[in-house]
């Protein structure tokens, strides 16, 4: 990242506070804001801090829904390395080979659910084809804590000193939700006809009377009517 | 307790595992179906001998009109090899058969 200097950077810092207050009606907002302009002021680098939000809030951003650029900003503020995560967010958001709407619900799923994707772990060591992370970042259900888990390569959640207190369990659930995504992207991926032409569209999160998932997989017919 | 005691009741769980499995796909296939859509049921092929009695049993479960599509398990076996690597998963995470998965298990 370009490090400004002079007239260049109070203007790079003002156009992020314009962006800010703009944003700044919405909810959870202002203790971002907060939290991010406090980050500035305590950070070693301050100028490539500024650099970073101008870049997202001028670029990324505009893509985000606003409860999104709230989640992005407080991770941010709240990481140990804040140029690194606004980074791994740039680089989710210009990797080809996923749709635009996958590369956002990645985004979503690092900054907004209470067990996030690791996007440094994604991007440093994974290795999943496109078609793959595709379906995975579209599926709302997909559990990423789980193969984070359990993976041989640590995360920022889970690092190496913690899997040691894994249990057999967590390596059965990793293999239960690896084999329900994996029958599921077999359809997706490896084109198997289904009947009638349907298509594999979600996993459902509902369940029915006793506790039990409704069905596996929702499919929909090119026309649109869903099927369980 | 000596060796065939144990192989017998090693048995005996994975009998009544397979019990646990196959009653949780039941309840799940009669869940779906009583919304009134149809109703599809995924079987791998290395079951493929054990269709005539599968078929069977839904009848008598009275789940005759779910369709059964069936997949290719070394299909199956190359897509979850692929996912492993790719999430960098340890080898304790196999892919695990049909009658290895509990009801407790089972839920995704």
């Amino acid at each position: 990242m370009k490090k400004l200097r002079g007239g260049p950077a109070r203007a790079q810092g003002a156009s992020v506070v314009e962006e800010l207050e703009r944003l700044a009606k919405a909810s959870k907002m202002p203790d971002t804001i907060y939290a991010v302009a406090r980050r500035i002021a305590e950070g070693e680098d301050k100028a490539k801090f500024v650099g970073a939000l101008d870049k997202l809030l001028r670029g990324a951003a505009k893509q985000f829904d606003e409860e999104v650029v709230t989640g992005v900003l407080r991770r941010a503020a709240d990481a140990v390395d804040p140029l690194a995560f606004l980074d791994n967010v740039e680089w989710i958001m210009e990797r080809t080979g996923l749709s635009a709407e996958a590369r956002k619900a990645l985004v979503r799923q690092a900054v907004l659910r209470d067990s996030p994707l690791d996007l440094r772990w994604l991007r440093e060591l994974t290795d999943l084809p496109d078609d793959m992370l595709e379906y995975m970042a579209l599926d709302k259900t997909t559990n990423w804590r789980s193969f984070m888990k359990v993976s041989k390569k640590p995360s920022d959640y889970f690092p190496s000193s913690l899997k040691k207190l894994l249990k057999n369990t967590d390596y059965a659930d990793a293999a239960v939700k690896l084999r329900g995504v994996a029958g599921e992207l077999m359809f997706v991926v490896e084109d198997v006809e289904l009947p009638g032409g349907l298509k594999i569209v979600a996993r459902p999160g509902r369940r029915g009377r006793e506790g039990d998932r409704l069905c596996s997989a929702r499919c929909k017919r090119s026309a649109g009517d869903a099927r369980g | 307790m000596d060796g065939r005691a144990l192989d017998e009741g090693a048995r005996r769980s994975q009998s009544q595992q397979a019990k646990n499995a196959f009653v949780h796909m039941i309840a799940q296939l009669k869940a779906a179906k009583s919304t009134g859509q149809r109703v599809y049921l995924g079987v791998s092929d290395a079951i493929a001998e054990n269709m005539d009695l599968l078929e069977e049993l839904l009848r008598n479960y009275r789940l005759a009109d779910v369709t059964i599509v069936t997949f290719s398990e070394a299909k199956f076996k190359e897509v979850a090899a692929t996912l492993r690597k790719g999430l960098g998963l340890a080898g304790g995470v196999a892919t695990v058969a049909t009658d290895q998965i509990t009801k407790d298990d089972a839920d995704d």
